[in-house]
């Protein structure tokens, strides 16, 4: 009897509930009205969901990331391997979160804001990974697969106050980081699974596109448009990818997915893939230009630029009716190593001492080369050439007898929805 | 009263003199003492038996009226506060809030006679109370702890006759983490309970505030570790209240 009163008293006591995978738990998801609500969902890939450790994500709580170029530690970090950059720049390493969850007729109830918090970023992160693994179509996904997930981070990116509502990925420690949001905001951006596919897409871009690059070469060397194009492809793509992972929720395709977390209308606006009038101006094709890496990383222009990608490649599979090959053409175009259809990670590394080669052109070109239908090759090439207002304003194009965009060999005519710039 | 309480002063007085003697081997008899000792030996079996009753009787009779000196029952009424260390669900070390509560104490160590003892026992009775209230104007989850336990303790007196006594103890409850989850102004209210385990230690001090002690204030510093199912807060705080 006392043996088992004891045994009793250690399972009241002892661990948190560990069930085996799926495991239902209720998380703050969109409905299919769109509005956040609690649901019930099933978590496939959780192996402790008391500590949020799965085979997609795990949680680490309690971490501090300070990125300081006066810390005498990151004088050089080019040399580092990614462990030693890890221990180098998360200064705090954490530990286990510790879910706190209610037991209601076998479904299990977050009890308090964090443990709501991990539950539906846990969730995000693994239908995210779901969309990813179905577009790699067959391709390894090792790279997407056990991540780190610094939760609730004390993070400094080169700044004295600790950043808030914010969700990154720093290819520096390989690792997602999700920050306090402000107490003004709408839905913190980690329940927003169109943010979690964002940062999702970043990972995806670094391992394929950046060769898994801690610190690119083309971040460290490259001053100018091919910098700042790269920069804004990467996050151009991460919205297309984002908006794509909203797809298969309840609540349908948002192309507008970052609206039920940011007041800021004007930047909602700025970056809904679905607006028509997504269009290169003479003043982002100046700063484009001229823009120094510093000026166009802390500017509006960086994501201006972006959305203008990720426009292009949304009213193209939306009007060809072909989006999930699209999706998984952009993931064979980050990387192919073939010579007939190099990929971005090919074109990028064959120019890290000729940026000035690595132009809009040649980018959309290794995008559209890894599209085999040919309305979608045609829709492409209309919206990549009348938004980014490329060289070319009909197809096949051949200037002074070189052939530009060669992938687009369809005669199709530039998207006339954008006014035509003057040179 | 009046008369009880002198009384019981008597018998105090009494029993101090008898314990100054009973280890006071150096002390001489005097002759009375040595004559009445010689004649002792005489006595029949039925007189020694009736001095053995005698003795037992008084022995008795004053640890039967040992706990008239103090006349208070042992019922007490505290209002408690303090820092919550609540267990972190996010991995921190803890995630301290503020809290407080009531307890209501019985001092059941009066029931046992001996002087010593029936200051050292006690059983608490607590409702604690912690909550917490995270995430933005647009999504916000209020969580509110509630533990409901029962706990004896015992200590030691920091000193003959003092006012403090250090104690430990063990308890056994339950938590009711009563939660709220407001998104965009719709609200859900979810319920849950755990069971508790407690554990801690702290000082309880108890002067009198009436002449014949028979209302006492009380304080306490208490450190007390609360073990809802599989989280464990820690309780740092203070207490007052009184006890009749």
């Amino acid at each position: 009897m006392r043996r088992v009163t004891l045994a009793v008293l250690v399972t009241l006591l002892g661990c948190g509930p560990n069930p085996m995978a799926p495991v239902k738990v209720m998380a703050i998801i969109p409905s299919a009205a769109g509005t956040f609500e609690t649901q019930q969902v099933e978590l496939k890939t959780i192996t402790n969901l008391t500590t949020m450790q799965g085979s997609v994500v795990s949680l680490i709580g309690g971490t501090r990331v300070s990125i300081d170029s006066n810390d005498p530690l990151q004088a050089s970090l080019t040399d580092k391997t990614d462990a030693q950059l890890y221990d180098i720049l998360v200064k705090d390493k954490g530990g286990d979160p510790r879910g706190n969850f209610i037991d209601r007729s076998g479904v299990l109830w977050p009890g308090d804001y964090h443990t709501w918090n991990m539950v539906s970023t846990f969730y995000n992160f693994e239908k995210t990974s779901e969309y990813f693994t179905d577009i790699y179509d067959g391709k390894k996904t090792d790279e997407i697969r056990n991540l780190k997930v610094l939760y609730d981070t004390e993070a400094h990116i080169n700044t004295v106050d600790p950043l808030t509502d914010n969700a990154l990925y720093i290819s520096l420690v390989k690792s997602f980081i999700i920050v306090p949001p402000k107490e003004s905001q709408l839905i913190p951006l980690s329940f927003n699974i169109g943010v979690i596919g964002h940062e999702f897409a970043h990972r995806v871009f670094n391992e394929r596109a950046l060769a898994s690059a801690a610190y690119p070469k083309y971040l460290q060397s490259w001053n100018g448009p091919g910098f700042n194009l790269i920069k804004s492809l990467d996050e151009g793509l991460a919205d297309f990818h984002g908006f794509s992972v909203t797809c298969r929720e309840a609540a349908g395709c948002r192309a507008n997915f970052l609206a039920p977390s940011v007041a800021n209308e004007d930047l909602v606006k700025a970056r809904d893939l679905s607006k028509n009038d997504a269009c290169l101006t003479v003043q982002l094709r100046t700063a484009f230009n001229g823009f120094s890496t510093d000026q166009w990383v802390r500017g509006v222009e960086l994501y201006q630029y972006g959305t203008l990608w990720a426009s292009a490649l949304y009213q193209a599979g939306n009007k060809s009716g072909k989006m999930q090959v699209l999706q998984k053409s952009l993931i064979n175009a980050y990387s192919d190593s073939s010579t007939m259809t190099p990929g971005l990670n090919q074109l990028i590394s064959a120019n890290v001492n000729t940026p000035q080669l690595v132009t809009p052109e040649e980018v959309a070109n290794v995008l559209v080369s890894h599209v085999s239908d040919p309305d979608l090759v045609k829709a492409l090439c209309k919206e990549l050439s009348g938004r980014l207002q490329l060289k070319c304003s009909a197809f096949p194009c051949n200037i002074d007898g070189v052939d530009v965009m060669p992938a687009c060999k369809y005669p199709v005519s530039r998207d006339n929805t954008c006014p035509v710039l003057a040179p | 009263m009046k008369s009880l309480n002198i009384f019981s002063l008597a018998m105090l007085m009494l029993s101090s003199s008898a314990f100054a003697q009973k280890g006071d081997d150096a002390i001489p008899y005097d002759d009375d003492e040595a004559t009445h000792s010689s004649t002792k030996v005489k006595k029949g079996k039925a007189t020694k038996i009736r001095e053995e009753d005698e003795e037992e009787t008084k022995r008795e009779n004053f640890e039967t009226l040992t706990h008239l000196d103090d006349p208070n029952i042992g019922l007490g009424l505290d209002f408690l506060a303090g820092a919550n260390l609540l267990d972190s669900s996010k991995g921190s070390f803890a995630d301290p809030r503020f809290g407080y509560g009531f307890r209501f104490t019985w001092e059941f160590g009066r029931l046992i006679p001996d002087e010593v003892l029936r200051e050292l026992f006690f059983l608490d009775v607590a409702w604690r109370y912690t909550a917490t209230s995270d995430g933005t104007t647009g999504l916000n989850v209020t969580a509110n702890q509630h533990y409901f336990t029962a706990a004896p303790a015992a200590g030691l007196l920091l000193g003959e006759k003092s006012i403090f006594l250090a104690y430990a103890q063990l308890g056994v409850g339950v938590n009711a983490d009563v939660s709220s989850v407001k998104i965009n102004q719709v609200e859900t209210q979810i319920v849950g309970s755990k069971f508790v385990f407690q554990y801690g230690a702290g000082i309880r001090a108890r002067p009198a505030i009436t002449a014949d002690g028979s209302v006492r204030l009380t304080f306490r510093i208490e450190l007390t570790r609360l073990m809802r199912g599989y989280m464990t807060d820690t309780w740092l705080g203070g207490s007052v209240g009184v006890v009749f």
